[in-house]
């Protein structure tokens, strides 16, 4: 039982750009910083004085709504400033640059910008070129690094660890920000990855990050300790991916019937939202292996975490 | 004298846990073995599953006595010191008169030695203008020289630079600091005011005595030390920042030594919104970040001690508002209950912490016979039962303010016996009433 020693207590980075330019350290302390704000938002007054004074943008280039409000949630959990900003009512649409919107903001003495861009790298140029600190809400089909996190930290507060795990990632595997973060972060613990979905929708060369590919849905659950279900992003679909979305289900929905004829469990994920018949069937959403709204309130957790690391990186 | 014999126990010392037997005669450990058997009368103790761990070591309590004792006194206090497994306590001189001639400090020795069934040191306290007193004091009989260096209490706060120089040059033994910078905590203080009036809520307390004032306080001291070579001993520790100013070398090689306390290690910022000015002490709870760095300058060594500061204040007075509520809360019967439940969460293994609450305390202030389990030293002992629970209520509280923060609080671990000296003074929730606390000596 003797505790490995010269655990580190601040994070390797100022920013969270993306997964990718964590250390598997810096992973291991959000998700313990996690478990300790989710005992604290589990109280009956669910509020900590750490982030007064630090004043949060919530900078929404493109759509969203839970992860939105899950950030929003967190910062207030941990009394800060914030303002929040999106697309539709901003001056993006007057056609200013991202970079005079952003620096407009923090000539507001903003010290932090959550945000979310349809640009991949987005936020990584923003990092680079203004000096709050960036994190990253979403970057195009890029990364999405706190939805990573809180997979992670669902699937660990779930199977006790993430190490060693079979994680399968069933879907659109093209278009996800998911995905891609989601590889990165279960490598970095350990994980094994296998990616699953219709050959049209699977980037090529992504047997390239050391993941498994598949096609067949059964054997990637029969694999799988988890299956991780993404959304078949039906805003996405400009061109023909697959022949219809009956046709999707019918080889990739996940159904109660399939989990049944599996001989053993798996843990099923989606990051929402559902799109209920399509990818999964309510009778697994709603079932006794999901995880789903689990997923949800760890997100505020994890946000906390993060964003209460990195304030502490800030200073 | 007693004798008593411990059978089968787990003997967890030095780094190692044995089950094996140990005999105390005549107030000493006599023989540690697999297999005892006392020819004479004896209290054989079957420990068949239970700890038997050297007595906790308190390197910082205040127990009031003289003249604050409508809050506590030395009879009460180290009564709720044995039930709470701590054998030896060394107290603060932040009393009525302050203690700072060595007539005052000897008269508080001779309260404990009618008094206290623990054992005791009290340390000698400095002003701005008592610094010939001090530089009288006994090291072999005398824990150390406390300094208040930037926090006003009871009058002792030591600000002036050459008294400061003076006594780290010239101190006879060990100085222990309390470091918050005044300074940072009055413009904090009246920043504070002016947010909120005279209405100040409690979670404002570690952003007033913030990382900066401890910081800059504690840096200021280790500087001074390096300067003078001076014995450090810097107390209370709440700051991930203030913990890379100590160095991991070995604990005997070390000139300047840090302290860390059990609540700092329990609470954060968040609970602040449940026990408000409960835990209002100085210096600060502060963040989730704060506790674990401070965590894990434990583990790494950086920190060398567990102490509790405990501090007792009437419920009355703690339930005023924020500016009037006194700092501090009473801790020193759970303190070893408390750092129990952290090993039973993995936060370190039970040797460690038997190391860091009684071997380094020892090793530390240079403690003569006691603070291990070795034959020939004092028989300084606490019986561990990690199969029965044990729930804090105000029923089973021995403080004299007759509260604690830990009230309700179940614990998976029960304090079962507790010998001070060779006599056993705590049996199954019973107190022996014997006063067999003896005066701390040290070898320098």
């Amino acid at each position: 039982m003797t505790q490995s020693t010269q655990k580190s207590s601040s994070l390797s980075t100022r920013h969270l750009t993306g997964i990718k330019e964590l250390t598997p350290a810096d992973i291991e302390l959000i998700l313990t910083t996690a478990a300790q704000f989710k005992e604290v938002i589990n109280r009956s007054i669910k509020k900590v004085p750490s982030l007064r004074d630090i004043t949060i943008a919530n900078a929404f280039f493109e759509n969203s709504t839970r992860t939105r409000l899950s950030f929003e949630l967190a910062e207030k959990r941990l009394s800060a400033d914030t303002l929040s900003f999106t697309a539709s009512s901003s001056s993006v649409k007057k056609g200013e640059t991202l970079s005079d919107t952003i620096n407009n903001i923090l000539a507001m003495k903003v010290d932090m910008v959550v945000m979310r861009h349809s640009s991949p790298g987005a936020p990584h140029f923003l990092a680079k070129t203004t000096k709050a600190q960036i994190i990253n809400a979403g970057d195009g089909t890029h990364e999405h690094p706190t939805q990573a996190l809180l997979d992670a930290f669902s699937i660990q507060e779930k199977l006790g660890e993430v190490g060693g795990k079979k994680v399968a990632i069933i879907g659109d595997i093209l278009h996800s920000r998911v995905a891609l973060s989601n590889i990165f972060c279960l490598q970095k613990l350990g994980a094994e990855v296998m990616v699953c979905g219709p050959s049209t929708l699977i980037p090529r060369h992504i047997d390239k990050l050391g993941v498994k590919v598949g096609h067949n849905v059964k054997e990637a659950l029969e694999w799988a300790d988890v299956a991780n279900v993404l959304r078949i992003q039906l805003e996405r679909q400009q061109i023909q991916y697959f022949p219809s979305l009956r046709e999707y289900s019918l080889y990739f929905g996940i159904n109660d019937k399939l989990l049944q004829s599996l001989d053993k469990e798996v843990v099923i994920m989606h990051p929402g939202p559902i799109n209920r018949g399509v990818e999964l069937d309510s009778d697994v959403a709603d079932g006794k292996h999901s995880i789903i709204l689990d997923q949800v309130e760890n997100g505020v957790a994890v946000r906390m975490a993060v964003l209460y690391l990195l304030a502490e990186r800030g200073q | 004298m007693e004798t008593i014999v411990f059978k089968n126990a787990l003997i967890v010392n030095e780094g190692t846990s044995t089950y094996a037997d140990l005999l105390v005669k005549n107030g000493r450990i006599e023989k540690i073995a697999p297999s005892i058997t006392v020819k004479e009368k004896a209290n054989e103790i079957v420990a068949e599953g239970k700890y038997l761990l050297p007595g906790v070591i308190d390197d910082q309590v205040h127990f009031r006595e003289p003249g604050l004792t409508h809050k506590a006194n030395i009879a009460t206090e180290s009564r709720a010191a044995v039930a709470g497994g701590v054998t030896s306590f060394m107290e603060m001189p932040n009393v009525k008169p302050a203690t700072l001639t060595q007539t005052l400090l000897q008269e508080k020795y001779e309260i404990a030695a009618k008094t206290s069934p623990a054992n005791y040191s009290f340390y000698m306290g400095v002003s701005n203008d008592n610094i010939d007193e001090v530089l009288r004091t006994n090291c072999r009989d005398v824990c150390g020289i406390k300094v208040f260096m930037g926090s006003s209490t009871g009058g002792m706060l030591v600000d002036q630079p050459n008294i400061l120089d003076a006594l780290f040059a010239n101190a006879p033994c060990l100085i222990a600091t309390h470091c918050e910078d005044e300074p940072t905590v009055t413009a904090n203080t009246k920043k504070a005011i002016a947010e909120f009036g005279e209405d100040v809520p409690p979670y404002m307390h570690p952003i007033i005595r913030n990382t900066e004032a401890c910081y800059k306080s504690s840096s200021m001291a280790v500087d001074l030390a390096k300067k003078h070579g001076t014995r450090l001993h810097i107390l209370h520790i709440t700051t991930a920042e203030e913990v890379a100013l100590f160095s991991t070398e070995p604990l005997e090689s070390k000139r300047i030594t840090a302290e860390a306390c059990v609540h700092h290690l329990t609470y954060t910022d968040a609970d602040y919104a449940t026990l408000g000015n409960l835990i209002k002490c100085n210096p600060a709870v502060k963040t989730l970040a704060d506790r674990e760095g401070v965590w894990a300058g434990l583990l790494n060594g950086n920190i060398d001690v567990i102490a509790t500061d405990h501090a007792p204040h009437t419920w009355e007075e703690k339930q005023n508002k924020y500016a009037n509520s006194p700092s501090g809360l009473p801790l020193v019967q759970h303190t070893l209950l408390m750092m129990l439940e952290a090993v039973k969460e993995g936060r370190f293994s039970l040797e460690k912490m038997v190391q860091l609450m009684s071997h380094n305390v020892a090793t530390c202030y240079k403690m003569e016979e006691r603070g291990f389990l070795r034959e020939g030293y004092w028989a300084d002992l606490v019986l561990v039962n990690p199969s029965e629970d044990y729930t804090v209520t105000k029923d089973n509280l021995l403080y004299k303010c007759g509260w604690s923060p830990l009230e309700n609080k179940k614990f998976h671990h029960t304090i079962e016996a507790t010998i001070v000296s060779g006599a056993l003074v705590w049996w199954k929730n019973q107190l022996m009433d014997k006063l067999a606390g003896q005066r701390l000596l040290f070898n320098r």
